[in-house]
């Protein structure tokens, strides 16, 4: 007879999942906007990715190690692989590569492992580094590159290597060299580019005549965030993320950004510039549905991407920073504990409409 | 997987998560119900029911045939024990039984001597019998839910009031197991026309037979059965296959949209659910008069040489199954299905009432993968038909904080399996709730025992407080009696201090002589002398 | 003349916010159970006297009166744990000196060596033992709280105290150990 404590109970069938499956299709769905982003911005992100991964990997083994855990399982199971690979998707592409270290030691370390690893962080670890780097840097964290379809010098991947370790180009010149457009100014991203010219009294009408944010949300944004849109609804397809939090995220930029534009469309952006620029898409399928710092019930999915969404577009309206998707998915998973206890489904013969006490034609 | 084309004939409800696991169900279906031959020794669990354990009848060495009534009820949520076969009651000792535990209970062993001889059997035309009539009729045969619960079958039939929907659960959710399906392909007229015995016992009864759409030879038979028997009050409503609905609540939930409230009955909806088998059982019961003694058991697995459905006689030992169906030995043996069956901890343990299926296994079950942490993304949650949060349930009950578990609803939850069968970390959920549930169980049993010890304990105090004070009182009344008769008669004054001084001198003196003893004498004389 | 101000409006706010408080702490007041009756009610009422108390009142109050909860070797692990969680302490681990947790048992008498002296009677807790001068005494099994009190002073040592066997109703299913087990069982 097997030990008492030994005794395993029901079900003895498994469905064929695992974390690091679902990890694997996170990672896979992103190539469409990786390779939207190499193909606008230049191959800076490839590199912020393997510097990313490393630090990720060698911190988790390091801290694995120190807290006796066992290392293979844990490292295999590519949690830290995603937050570093989201971590250097949303990074701009020439960072110098010590704060891209720095971001995603940052990540795995403080905001993952200190809270005791895989599944009990609070904050979503990704973000944390991004934030903690874009309020310790916010020059560099802002110098984007233009889309190379409107830079006056598109930089060759030697150029790429040289800033990102050198800081400066191969022949010398500082970042703004790479930031010039084709008229010789500096070149903005779109959210910044609205927001400058919005603040020197230009009109929404006006500012849309700029190459920059032509189209839906400007050449390089709009394709970048058409293709995360496209691995996003692979995800979704294959029911790796919660489509709740998708839908309200996407609902919330929407509905906040149209009730601006509503009340006044001559200084508010419209809801689909909002949509297709900065992260938004990046955001909405990647980054919000981490599952471990995102609410866990339906409707709490729910009111967790509206909050990340109405958020996101406030802080981009009338705040500080050009986008904002970081701080409003950390503010909303400050808020995780709060929904989830709120929104617990009524469990089954706990609904109101079935505490009918039966027939009584009998 | 086959499946049936026959539109539903009520309209079929949702029910919130579920799961769809390979079914296995053709390794077994395909094969007609076949016997076996009768084992030398049956095992015979007197707790073969849910409730009392019943109370044995029979003693060791007396002679019993098929059908004769081994044991009896202790109580009425208990139910009545027949010997499967005839031959000779050996032993009535403790054995392993049918439980995940593997733990011992008090077992009624018979040796069959082959000969399989009925007792005297008493058919009835039950359209002539009172309602209690019938019910003592299913009350004796010891029948019992043979679905899986064993909860005996009079006491859901009991309560007439209200009723109105008789629905039969043919179901039969679980992979592998398929003995209610090729029960109904054979015997599908015997089950209705149980379900008619069934029907009798109320007034005006709508008869609905939930079926998967799964099974569409049964729903062909069921048809047939239909018109033979011209049940025109009966409609079979095929549910889409899915991982629970054939739970009681679950195939309520699919076939009326409603639920059943939190602790009430499904019959406080006017609903009472009977297993096709358990109505093919009243069936024999009442017309043949037979006895539940034998039921279909599905063997299968990837180690069973001859899987299929074989009409098997409880008590029946499992190693007499696998030497019978020519099996080799297997890694794992489990009673019931994969989803909520249990793990044989003994070869040596008889089937009873629940069985339904032995599923032999050899092949190690992708369950076994290590274990990760919860990565809360509620997988379980959109699995559990019961609309818990078993991700929150799991931490509370790996935790201990049981009344947060409680708070989550945790006894709501019907132990299906579904969210540790969707877990991409593979936590094994269920032994968590399992661990939970049964905790608090017994802390409930303790803290009763408890309470009382502490009253028994308060009552002691109180008696020995009471006594002391009783005596007291005593020596008062006793001293002032004394003092009272002193005073009548006043010359006793004399003598009595003459007493008084006598002992005085008597203590001086011995106190005198225990001066000069050991001290340590003198503490213990004192210490005797004291008790 | 600024000090007296600041100090007096100090007062007064000082005047406000104490009747605020006073008037919440008499009116939002918790009605519950004292806590000396919380502590016995977490307590396992064995009445085994391993605490140094009398019984399991006796020591609630002691632990009311600022007792250490680790002194209840019944209680076990399990009830240090509930102990500190009702009272807000650190969890400690069980006093050794006190014993240790064993599984539950009840007393048994063997009936033909009992000599009928009454003394195991006196010294049950919970009054579970039947018995006359000079004839047979038995322990009421369901009453027994396995206290160990009657076996000390019964003359013949005719009293075991048998542990109570796990029975089917009484098991109960354990927490996976994945470390272990869960790899291994096949």
């Amino acid at each position: 007879m097997a030990k008492l404590s030994s005794i395993l109970s029901s079900p003895f069938d498994k469905k064929p999942n695992s974390v690091s499956a679902l990890m694997l299709w996170v990672v896979g769905a992103t190539l469409p906007g990786l390779f939207a982003l190499i193909h606008f911005f230049g191959f800076g992100v490839l590199i912020n990715l393997c510097l990313a991964i490393t630090t990720a990997l060698v911190c988790e083994a390091v801290i694995l190690k120190l807290r006796q855990k066992p290392l293979l399982p844990i490292l295999l199971d590519g949690s830290a692989l995603v937050t570093a690979w989201l971590l250097a998707l949303a990074l701009p592409p020439l960072l110098p590569w010590w704060m891209t270290v720095i971001g995603s030691a940052f990540a795995i370390i403080f905001a993952k492992h200190l809270y005791g690893g895989l599944g009990n962080n609070l904050f979503n670890p990704a973000m944390v580094g991004y934030v903690l780097l874009l309020i310790s840097f916010p020059v560099h964290m802002t110098s984007w590159l233009p889309a190379q379809d409107l830079a006056a010098n598109p930089i060759s991947l030697g150029d790429t290597f040289s800033y990102i370790f050198t800081g400066t180009s191969t022949n010398g010149a500082d970042i703004s060299w790479a930031r010039q457009g084709i008229d010789g100014f500096t070149l903005a991203t779109p959210l910044d580019h609205v927001k400058t010219e919005l603040s020197q009294g230009f009109r929404i009408a006006e500012i849309q005549s700029s190459p920059i944010i032509e189209g839906l949300s400007g050449i390089g944004w709009q394709w970048v965030n058409l293709a995360f849109l496209l691995g996003g609804l692979a995800l979704l397809i294959r029911k790796v993320i919660g489509w709740q939090i998708v839908a309200g995220t996407l609902l919330g930029v929407c509905g906040m950004a149209f009730l601006l534009f509503a009340i006044d469309s001559d200084h508010y952006v419209s809801p689909l510039f909002h949509l297709f620029s900065g992260a938004t898409m990046l955001t909405a399928f990647f980054i919000a549905t981490d599952p471990v710092t995102a609410s866990t019930t339906a409707k709490g999915r729910w009111l967790f991407g509206l909050g990340i969404g109405i958020i996101c577009v406030v802080i981009r309206t009338f705040g500080g920073y050009p986008d904002a998707f970081a701080f409003a998915v950390l503010i909303m998973n400050m808020t995780v504990p709060m929904i989830d206890y709120y929104t617990k489904p009524k469990a089954y013969g706990h609904q109101k409409s079935s505490n009918g006490t039966g027939s009584s034609n009998g | 997987m086959e499946r049936s084309n026959f539109t539903s004939e009520i309209p079929i409800f949702n029910i919130p998560g579920g799961i769809h696991p390979a079914e296995h169900k053709t390794e077994s279906n395909s094969q007609p119900i076949r016997k076996l031959p009768l084992a030398k020794q049956l095992v015979i669990n007197l707790k073969g029911q849910a409730g009392n354990r019943s109370v044995a009848t029979v003693e060791v060495g007396d002679y019993v045939l098929k059908g004769q009534v081994i044991a009896e009820n202790d109580g009425i949520f208990s139910s009545y024990q027949h010997a499967p076969s005839s031959g000779t009651v050996i032993a009535i000792e403790k054995r392993p039984i049918a439980h995940p535990s593997g733990l011992e209970d008090l077992c009624i062993i018979i040796e069959t001597d082959g000969q399989d001889k009925w007792c005297d059997l008493s058919p009835v035309d039950y359209k002539n019998l009172q309602r209690e009539q019938i019910l003592a009729r299913i009350f004796e045969a010891g029948i019992v839910g043979l679905g899986g619960a064993s909860f005996p079958s009079h006491i859901k039939l009991k309560r007439e009031q209200g009723i109105d929907t008789l629905i039969i659960n043919a179901a039969e959710c679980e992979p592998y197991i398929t003995c209610d399906d090729r029960l109904l392909q054979e015997n599908a007229k015997q089950v209705l026309a149980g379900a008619q015995i069934v029907a009798h016992l109320f007034h005006n009864l709508n008869i609905v037979i939930g079926i998967e759409d799964n099974k569409p030879a049964a729903i062909e038979a069921l048809k047939k059965a239909r018109q033979e028997l011209q049940l025109d009050n009966l409609k079979i409503a095929v549910v889409p296959t899915k991982y629970p609905s054939g739970g009681e609540k679950q195939l309520i939930q699919l076939l009326t949209g409603k639920q059943v409230p939190h602790g009430k009955l499904p019959a406080d909806l006017g609903i009472i659910m009977h297993n096709v088998g358990t109505c093919f059982a009243i069936y024999e019961a009442i017309i043949h008069g037979k006895p539940l003694v034998e039921r279909i058991v599905t063997l299968t697995g990837d180690a069973c040489s001859n899987k299929g459905n074989y009409r098997i006689p409880f008590g029946t030992p499992i190693e007499h199954l696998i030497k019978a169906t020519e099996s080799q030995l297997a890694n794992k043996y489990i009673m019931g299905g994969p989803m909520m069956g249990y793990e044989l901890q003994s070869l040596s343990i008889g089937i009873v009432k629940a069985t339904n299926c032995i599923i032999m296994n050899n092949k190690q079950l992708p369950a076994n993968q290590s274990v990760l942490p919860c990565i809360r993304c509620g997988e379980c949650m959109n699995a559990c038909p019961a609309e818990l949060l078993p991700q929150q349930l799991y931490w509370h009950s790996k935790a201990d904080e049981f009344d947060k578990a409680e708070d989550y609803n945790l006894f709501d939850c019907i132990e299906c399996g579904a969210c540790a069968y969707v877990c991409p970390s593979n936590i094994p959920l269920v032994q968590y709730y399992r661990y939970a549930k049964s905790t608090i169980r017994n802390n409930r049993v303790e803290k009763i025992k408890a309470d009382k010890a502490r009253q028994r304990h308060e009552a002691r105090l109180e008696r020995i407080e009471r006594v002391k004070r009783e005596k007291a009182e005593k020596h008062q009344k006793a001293a002032e009696a004394r003092r009272k008769a002193a005073q009548a008669t006043g010359q006793d004054d004399a003598k009595k201090a003459a007493v008084a001084a006598a002992l005085a001198r008597v203590q001086a003196k011995k106190a005198q002589q225990e001066k000069t003893a050991d001290k340590a004498d003198c503490v213990d004389n004192n210490k005797q002398e004291s008790s | 003349m600024d000090l007296i101000t600041a100090v007096i409006i100090l007062a007064a706010l000082g005047l406000i916010f104490g009747a605020i408080l006073g008037f919440a702490a008499v009116k939002f007041k918790v009605e519950g159970d004292p806590i000396v009756e919380q502590i016995n009610d977490v307590l396992p009422q064995t009445q085994c006297g391993q605490c140094g108390y009398p019984g399991c009142k006796p020591y609630a109050e002691a632990i009311a009166n600022g007792d250490e909860i680790n002194k209840c070797p019944p209680g076990g692990e399990a009830g240090v744990k509930a102990l500190a969680d009702l009272l807000g302490r650190e969890v400690i681990p069980l006093d050794e000196e006190r014993g240790e947790t064993k599984p539950p048992t009840v007393a048994f008498i063997r009936e033909d060596e009992c000599i009928g002296c009454t003394k195991c009677i006196q010294a049950c807790p919970v009054d579970a033992i039947l018995g006359a001068p000079k004839l047979m005494h038995t322990v009421i099994a369901d009453e027994c709280t396995g206290c160990d009190l009657c076996v000390e002073p019964c003359p013949v040592d005719c009293i075991d105290m048998i542990e109570i066997p796990q029975t089917i109703s009484s098991w109960k299913w354990q927490q996976p150990e994945l470390k272990i087990d869960f790899k291994e069982v096949s």
